[in-house]
């Protein structure tokens, strides 16, 4: 999505690749290549990737595994890879992987001390967890630009496309104008029913271009995009609904909601992810009420 | 970059593990009998000590950083040429130390800076092209798993302008957010209006009395308008001290009226050093077929008349 804020980092995924490649390279023995060249191309494929907090979680993994295992290979050779544990524990990834990456650094210390003598052995193992915890410090640090990032309301520079915390602001200015206004204002949450980022990604690029300036696009969750409809009356509404559901490039499920204030976006995505129709409406009723 | 807010105890708890490690090292030389190199690790140890107490207060963090960075640094080098083949082993340990401290253009910048000194040092022991290799794998390497970070927070930093701020639109999302309204007021059949507003008082609260006063002055004026209008006009900056409030579905009568309230109340304000706020209101209308673009034009026009002297 965001292309263009990635090219010097993926020069230096590339960088890094073809460092491990010449390391491979210089091996000798087949087992620790074998282990060390997977690592080389896992990381020129992120070169061309979204660094996605989903991405990391299969990385890290991945990683932690090739490190264990060179580390349990050739000890003495690889000793200095023992100081990439701290750095595993950085990326997005659940609480669980951490505790798991905790104890693989112990196994991996386990492995390197053998070739130690006593004093250094010791020291070794203390600087070790010195920098896991301030690995776990710096990783803290994410939950924070998290929160960061759901507080914003533009997704990407330039772009009228919309964060959940927008959509929730927008509702409610929706809901007082469409009293003052006696318009017709609906919420379309949709989700493609081909599964995959690509087809998101698509279904995002094209929905600013779908709508009408005053009519917001939003994205709900990681799979749910949102639109809010603003028509003259309800009849109008309904064709505005059905040119846009359309229009649309691919085949989405899509319900349909009237703004109230107490609309929830988040609940919405969820029943639309266990909805089996094409179209769900909520009923009218509901909105007259309010 | 986001304010780098570490969880204090965390760092406490790790800046403790290297004093630990330090007064090890100590009572370690003791034992030998290596009288010369106590002092060294003693020093660092009381170091990074210091350090462990100075990271409580927010402001000293980044101080407290580079001094746990320093000691790091001149304990490895002063060991160095007692380690032997282990040496492969240390020479890991100011990279990592340093990707962790610093924020990551920093960290890569020294240690690629560093790397000459620390590959001098693994040369007493090891031959340098594999231990070379090694050290550059592992400081470039090391850097990736902040990819996300980086990238984050480097496009929170570019979105960050365009999004409002006290509720006043900036100008670039301003003549965005225009557009839509004009269609929207096409779409629904409705009227739209919007009241081009001037603050004369701006410079001179920015000239005389500083940032905070002309802070101070925007705040309450934005919570005036915001008081004084409907929820969804959007009020927005186009310059400094000119401000654009569209009023959607709003007739010239109820411009009139929002024009009148928001004089009142900004007249009856009074700020401590700037006294009551002065205004100066213009009203624009949309006319039937004219495009958000010279609909604009005008609005800008109108601005600039209003920013000419009285004549």
């Amino acid at each position: 999505m965001q292309r263009k804020y990635k090219t010097p980092l993926a020069g230096l995924f590339l960088l890094g690749a073809g460092l491990l490649a010449v390391i491979v390279w210089q091996e000798s023995d087949p087992i620790a290549q074998a282990l060390l060249a997977p690592s080389s191309v896992l990381l020129a494929l992120l070169a061309w990737h979204n660094l996605t907090p989903r991405v990391w979680r299969l990385v890290v993994p991945c990683c932690a595994l090739q490190l264990a295992g060179l580390l349990w290979r050739a000890p003495l050779d690889y000793a200095i890879g023992l100081w990439v544990w701290p750095m595993l524990l950085l990326p997005p990834q659940p609480r669980a992987l951490r505790a798991c990456l905790l104890v693989m650094a112990a196994f991996g210390w386990w492995q390197v001390q053998s070739t130690l003598a006593a004093p250094q052995s010791f020291l070794s193992g203390m600087l070790l967890s010195g920098l896991m915890i301030l690995g776990l410090a710096r990783a803290a640090e994410h939950t924070h630009l998290r929160q960061e990032l759901e507080n914003r309301h533009r997704l990407a520079p330039g772009k009228a496309f919309w964060s959940l915390s927008r959509l929730r602001q927008d509702i409610e200015i929706e809901w007082s104008r469409r009293q003052r206004e006696n318009v017709h204002v609906e919420l379309l949450v949709m989700r493609p029913r081909q599964r995959g980022y690509s087809a998101r990604e698509r279904l995002g690029e094209c929905l600013p271009a779908l709508t009408r300036a005053f009519e917001g696009c939003y994205r709900v969750n990681s799979h749910t995009f949102g639109v809010v409809l603003v028509s003259p009356d309800a009849q109008h509404a309904v064709q505005r609904r059905d040119a846009l559901i359309a229009a649309l490039p691919m085949e989405c499920r899509v319900r349909v909601a009237a703004v109230t204030p107490d609309l929830d976006p988040l609940a919405l995505g969820h029943a639309l992810a266990m909805q089996t129709d094409s179209l769900y409406l909520a009923r009218e009723e509901e909105s007259d009420h309010a | 970059m986001p304010e780098r807010r570490f969880p204090a105890r965390f760092q406490i708890l790790a800046y403790a593990c290297g004093t630990l490690l330090l007064l090890s090292l100590t009572l370690w030389h003791y034992l030998m009998g290596h009288y010369a190199r106590i002092l060294p690790a003693a020093i660092l140890a009381t170091l990074v000590a210091g350090a462990a107490l100075l990271t409580q207060r927010r402001y000293l963090q980044r101080g407290s950083a580079y001094i746990v960075l320093i000691s790091g640094y001149l304990a490895i080098a002063v060991e160095a040429p007692y380690l032997g083949t282990s040496i492969s082993l240390w020479m890991g340990v100011p990279p990592i130390l340093t990707t962790l401290l610093l924020p990551p253009g920093a960290a890569l910048l020294l240690n690629m800076l560093l790397a000459p000194m620390w590959l001098l040092l693994i040369s007493i022991a090891l031959p340098a092209p594999v231990s070379g290799t090694h050290y550059v794998t592992l400081v470039v390497i090391s850097i990736l798993p902040l990819g996300w970070y980086m990238q984050q927070s480097r496009l929170l930093k570019s979105t960050d302008h365009l999004d409002t701020r006290n509720g006043i639109i900036s100008r670039d999302t301003l003549s965005e957010r225009l557009v839509a309204e004009v269609e929207r007021a096409r779409a629904l059949n409705q009227s739209l209006s919007a009241l081009v507003i001037h603050l004369p008082q701006v410079d001179m609260a920015d000239e005389q009395f500083g940032q905070t006063t002309r802070d101070m002055l925007l705040m309450t004026f934005c919570r005036i308008v915001q008081r004084g209008s409907r929820r969804g006009d959007a009020l927005g900056q186009h310059q400094h001290n000119v401000f654009w409030l569209l009023l959607a579905n709003a007739g010239e009568a109820g411009a009139l009226i929002v024009r009148e309230r928001l004089m009142q109340a900004l007249g009856e304000t009074r700020l401590a050093e700037i006294g009551a706020i002065q205004a100066q209101i213009r009203i624009c209308q949309l006319a039937d077929d004219e495009s958000a673009e010279r609909f604009e034009q005008r609005l800008i026009s109108r601005g600039l008349n209003l920013l000419e002297p009285d004549t």
